[in-house]
């Protein structure tokens, strides 16, 4: 079917995801807003407001209640989806851009990522999300001092381990209690863009610069599979119904010359999840994407690209009946 | 050579490693041959006829031939830049240029036998002793500076340089396989800009400019060697450039001569068609219709009569095709036909001739049209966005179009079948280079030739057995290949159960009731609304 193409922000978009249930889906961009949808017709519901910068990434609770975002602007927040108000925010001890933002199992506490600024290096701090807002407090449970930035987080062994896809190309799991390495792989020659875990969290891929994807095992963090892509990938998810994967990019925004817009080759590629083999491209977008999620259910597709345009896919029969390899 | 299928090899050089393949086109895929990482420093060749592949590396060349490609023969040559065979494989020139204690480029050339890998002559000098001062001054390191005379023997090879009395550009010719200078002394000639041999013959097509402002016109001249006798000779007029296009079997001599008016305003092409094979040498001239477009470029058909040309003023071009005869055989320049607004910037015969490949590359970001010039038809059209290079496999079956390390993105090649069918892709980042191994010379006389083309029909029935079984067999490799990855990827989920379900009950034990699913129903609501009532006369019929 034709995709929905909505225009919700004015600048590049940084991040889709869609809730749990797949009826909703929350866009950051560059823009500072972040916008809410209907997935099923593309209706924008509001958008959330008070970032005075760039939304890098978002997280919601898996009830819909809240939703995390972390920015640019130094903070992390916390929203009620339900009515758009802002609950609380915590901020980076002197203004470093918030990057990557996660909740924990059971949405009590939260993981969220800090670049470096000036002469700041990177970090990655873990807070308390109390049920009661009366209780909130800016307190850091663990801050991590750290050499490289995280560009996604997400947590796993019942919430006592991170795993963190950085910019030297290495995925880390840290001890949460300690803020301690446990142990780390160089899986990428470049920085990793992208994260996304599959639904049972075993395993998880990434998206690197270095024109690849790749499958991880969550627990040793071998490379289970490896994708290449002719491009940068930028974006990357997994169906959680069939065995496909979509990585998303494109050349990199600063390199995108006059020609053609197929000279960046801006478009979603399939690759068969186990075989490795691409064997379907959408194409649409006149930028890099910059993100890319699957619909819980398998049944659709959205991706947020550097043009500003946010296109929501629903899948046509044909992707479930034919016959790929 | 030797391979049962009759397919033929290629070889590609991507980041560090050089992998030689077949390219089966029946299962479409490429089948590896030889793979080796850091086999060369700066670049792989074959020789012309595909019997020896050579690597170069910091201390010289190296020759690999045979099924496991093994080393034959090592040349020593410190920095060597350029190589080049002689055509028929005997001979290996090689060059590199350093700078001596003054600064001064240097360049040495060493002329090896393939064979016995024996040093046979050493050439040094300075750029002025290899090239014509112009071209020195100009910056233009011009390659191959030897160049061999064409024919079934390696005999002759020559250079055109500068000569240290008179200061003039003089060619001098050198004999193997004792590598002296021709009769002692090079070829006094007047205001010679340019030559090149035929492929086929030691015959030497050579420009001179004109000379003594005006008055000696410019001149395309023939000359036999070794009798140094000048067998056809053309003056011209009002010259400011020219281009020389040899037909690859010999059998014609292109010569694309721009002129200029009087003010040396407006430029307009021509060409000059020599007839190598007819008595006397006979010439046609083509003018086109239009005298100031521009001619983008020009190619013969090989093993054939006819010839290509692209033209126009863009962005789009004209491709005009013409034969060199008329129906009834006599020489004689016609048009075939033309095909208008063209996105072609470049053409690329097939080597069997018949087949043209009109290709838009650079800034027409890689367009193919696949034609066939006996039924004037376009077979095809394809794209491999961004391609730089294109190469017909030898036997004019295939096409494969390569997107090299210049651009940054999409590197790897392409496979066409001449149809313009894409049959396989190989993704390879930092690719540098792809290039098929040339087939021996046949050894079949023309009667071989043409019993075998008798029993074709039977060969083709069983040639399709064959092939039948072979791509069920591919197809099962793939088949079963896939079922272990299914296999192995089945095994790591159940290895993982364990874990998933402590996660599981970590997850229900951390979420209370909002780890279940919310209860909903699907309910089917139908809605009637009535709009309005009206009353009508029921009639019948």
């Amino acid at each position: 079917m034709r995709p929905y193409v909505v225009q919700g922000h004015s600048r590049p978009v940084t991040w889709v995801v869609y809730n749990r249930e797949g009826d909703l889906l929350v866009t950051c961009a560059r823009d500072k807003e972040v916008c809410l949808w209907f997935q099923e017709d593309g209706t924008r519901l509001g958008s959330f407001q008070g970032h005075d910068g760039v939304v890098y990434t978002a997280d919601i609770a898996s009830d819909s209640e809240r939703l995390l975002t972390a920015s640019g602007d130094g903070t992390t927040r916390l929203w009620q989806m339900e009515t758009g108000k802002e609950l609380f925010e915590w901020h980076s001890s002197s203004r470093e851009p918030c990057r990557a933002v996660s909740f924990a199992v059971g949405e009590r506490l939260a993981a969220f990522s800090t670049d470096p600024f000036g002469n700041n290096p990177p970090g990655f701090h873990i807070v308390r999300v109390e049920e009661d807002m009366l209780d909130q407090t800016e307190e850091k449970l663990v801050s991590e001092i750290i050499q490289t930035r995280i560009y996604r987080l997400g947590w796993t062994d019942q919430n006592r381990v991170i795993v963190t896809a950085q910019e030297d190309g290495f995925v880390r799991r840290w001890d949460v209690e300690t803020g301690k390495i446990i142990f780390e792989n160089r899986i990428h020659a470049e920085q990793i863009n992208d994260l996304r875990f599959s639904g049972d969290g075993t395993h998880f891929i990434t998206g690197s610069s270095d024109k690849t994807a790749k499958l991880v095992d969550t627990r040793t963090l071998e490379v289970l599979k490896t994708y290449k892509s002719g491009t940068p990938v930028n974006a990357v998810d997994m169906s959680p119904l069939m065995d496909h994967v979509v990585l998303g990019g494109g050349q990199d925004a600063a390199d995108v010359t006059t020609t053609a817009a197929q000279a960046g080759n801006f478009s979603a590629k399939f690759y068969h999840k186990l075989y490795e083999e691409e064997f379907g491209t959408v194409r649409g977008h006149f930028g890099p994407l910059n993100s890319v999620a699957f619909h819980p259910s398998g049944r659709g597709f959205t991706t947020g690209g550097e043009d500003g345009f946010v296109r929501i896919h629903h899948f046509d029969d044909d992707y479930f009946t034919t016959k790929f390899f | 050579m030797t391979d049962k299928y009759g397919r033929d090899q290629f070889v590609i050089r991507f980041m560090d490693d050089t992998e030689i393949y077949w390219n089966d086109g029946k299962t479409q895929q490429p089948d590896m041959v030889y793979e080796r990482r850091n086999w060369t420093e700066s670049g792989v060749q074959w020789s012309p006829y595909g019997s020896y592949l050579a690597t170069l590396h910091r201390q010289g060349v190296a020759i690999w031939g045979g099924t496991a490609f093994k080393q034959l023969q090592k040349f020593a040559h410190p920095d060597v830049r350029r190589i080049d065979f002689s055509p028929n494989e005997k001979f290996l020139v090689t060059s590199s240029i350093t700078k001596d204690k003054d600064d001064r480029l240097l360049l040495v050339i060493c002329v090896f036998d393939v064979r016995t890998g024996q040093k046979l002559r050493q050439f040094e000098g300075y750029p002025e002793d290899f090239l014509r001062h112009e071209d020195v001054r100009a910056g233009n390191l011009v390659w191959p500076i030897f160049k061999w005379a064409g024919g079934k023997e390696d005999l002759f090879f020559a250079k055109l340089a500068t000569s240290k009395t008179t200061g003039q550009a003089v060619i001098s010719v050198y004999e193997c396989p004792d590598m002296g200078l021709l009769d002692k002394k090079s070829l006094k000639l007047d205001a010679v800009e340019y030559f090149e041999w035929s492929p086929s013959e030691p015959l030497m097509s050579i420009y001179h400019r004109e000379s003594q402002e005006g008055n000696i016109p410019a001149k395309i001249s023939l000359m036999q060697l070794p009798e140094r006798k000048e067998i056809r000779q053309k003056n011209l007029f009002n010259v400011s450039s020219i281009e020389i296009f040899w037909h690859p079997q010999g059998d014609f001599l292109a010569v694309k001569v721009d002129r200029h008016t009087k003010t040396k305003k407006t430029i307009y092409t021509s060409f000059e068609l020599f007839c190598i094979r007819e008595r006397d040498i006979p010439m046609e001239v083509l003018e086109l219709p239009n005298k100031t477009e521009k001619v983008l470029t020009f190619s013969w058909e090989p093993e054939g009569h006819r010839f290509v040309i692209v033209h126009g003023e863009g962005p789009r071009y004209n491709v005009s095709f013409y034969s060199m005869k008329d129906e009834k055989g006599r020489l004689s320049v016609k048009l075939l036909g033309s095909l208008k607004d063209k996105h072609c910037n470049a053409i690329f015969w097939s080597p069997k001739g018949k087949n043209v490949v009109l290709a838009g590359l650079k800034t027409m970001n890689g367009q193919f049209e696949f034609f066939n010039v006996d039924f004037f038809e376009t077979m095809g059209q394809a794209e491999h966005f961004m391609a730089t290079e294109v190469e017909w496999d030898p036997a004019g079956l295939f096409l494969a179009t390569s997107v090299t390390a210049v651009h940054q993105m999409e590197n790897g090649f392409n496979m066409w079948t001449f149809q313009g069918r894409n049959l396989y892709r190989l993704p390879r980042d930092r690719f540098f280079q792809f290039s098929w191994r040339p087939r021996a010379a046949s050894l079949l006389t023309a009667e071989q030739n043409e019993a075998i083309r008798k029993n074709l029909p039977d060969k083709i029935k069983e040639w399709d057995r064959e092939h039948v079984a072979r791509a069920e067999e591919a197809n099962r490799e793939v088949l079963e290949k896939r079922q272990r990855l299914r296999d192995e990827w089945k095994a790591w989920v159940e290895s993982t159960a364990e874990w998933v379900a402590q996660q599981q009950a970590f997850k229900k034990e951390m979420m209370g009731n909002k780890y279940a699913e919310r209860e909903f129903k699907m309910v089917e609501v139908t809605l009637t609304e009535t709009i309005s009532v009206q009353d009508e006369i029921y009639k019948e019929v």
